[in-house]
């Protein structure tokens, strides 16, 4: 028997312990917000938090999680109360097909649990492990921006590179 | 064609899976969670023609501090042409990190067994190894 806390509520559910954290989470959590991409670490759609730091759950076994803090998008906010990255990121459209945007969201929250004036390498960089297809990075940016502003904090003149 | 002469012949590499297990079965369990999409006999990283864990050096070396830097930063290619690519599982504690590193070397490794694995993964996290 597993014991995980995610978002919060403690589960235990019976499964192996080798079972990685993002199958728990997806088909016996019902947490469907952290995605199966690559199930190679190498994309980042499947980060979620680990106490404070974003992790690839599709390789990160569950028994390698017990007694820690686990958070998905769902714990940011709901619907009806979205949490400020979750506002952020609905205002500036960043999503296009919407697949990276949960890892995005995860490691923007990291990121902004850190410090709410990053500098614009550090988000830049805080990002950098989730892949986006679609070519939305320039509103991502924006909404990370924007979610630091909402924090009480900022990014400093992101000077985008012409590209 | 004829075999190649039998000095030429490289030995077969060791597998102790089982005894591995019985020694460090929280390291059997993480590795099997953690590592195996990639590293496992018929992962998609082994059909593309990516050497088998035991081909690398680490585990063949006198101590686990490569092995460990590998574990916990991971590894990226050079710029510009693709190459191997492996995530850091810097979320491991230091106590799981050294079970995945003595399960790796009971497993495939050669040489004198590593001892004090716990203190080593701590010294290379807090980038203190020699």
């Amino acid at each position: 028997m597993i014991e995980i806390d995610v978002n919060g509520t403690a589960h235990r559910r019976d499964v192996d312990p080798s079972t990685p954290l993002l199958y728990v989470l997806r088909d016996d959590l019902g947490l469907h917000a952290a995605k199966f991409g690559c199930g190679l670490g190498q994309c980042g759609a499947c980060t979620v938090l680990l106490d404070d730091q974003p992790i690839f759950s599709c390789v990160t076994p569950v028994a390698a999680v017990q007694g820690r803090k686990v958070t998905t998008v769902e714990g940011l906010g709901t619907i009806e109360r979205p949490g400020i990255v979750q506002q952020a990121f609905a205002a500036e459209q960043a999503a296009q097909c919407g697949f990276c945007i949960p890892g995005m969201m995860i490691r923007a929250e990291a990121l902004l649990r850190g410090t709410t004036h990053p500098s614009e390498a550090e988000v830049r960089d805080a990002l950098q492990p989730s892949l986006c297809r679609c070519g939305t990075h320039m509103r991502i940016l924006r909404a990370v921006r924007r979610a630091a502003k909402l924090r009480g904090g900022g990014v400093p003149d992101p000077a985008e590179p012409i590209s | 064609m004829a075999a190649a002469p039998a000095s030429r012949v490289e030995p077969p590499l060791p597998d102790r899976e089982a005894a591995a297990a019985r020694a460090h079965p929280l390291g059997a369990t993480l590795f099997a969670g953690a590592c195996t999409s990639c590293h496992a006999r018929g992962a998609r990283m082994m059909a593309e023609g990516r050497p088998p864990l035991p081909f690398g050096s680490p585990l063949h070396e006198n101590n686990p501090r490569n092995t460990i830097q590998i574990i916990l930063h991971g590894l990226t290619p050079p710029v510009g042409p693709s190459g191997p690519y492996m995530p850091a599982f810097d979320s491991f504690t230091n106590a799981q990190v050294a079970e995945i590193v003595q399960y790796l070397h009971d497993r495939y490794g050669t040489g004198p067994a590593w001892a004090n694995v716990t203190a080593d993964v701590k010294r290379a996290r807090e980038g203190r190894n020699p």
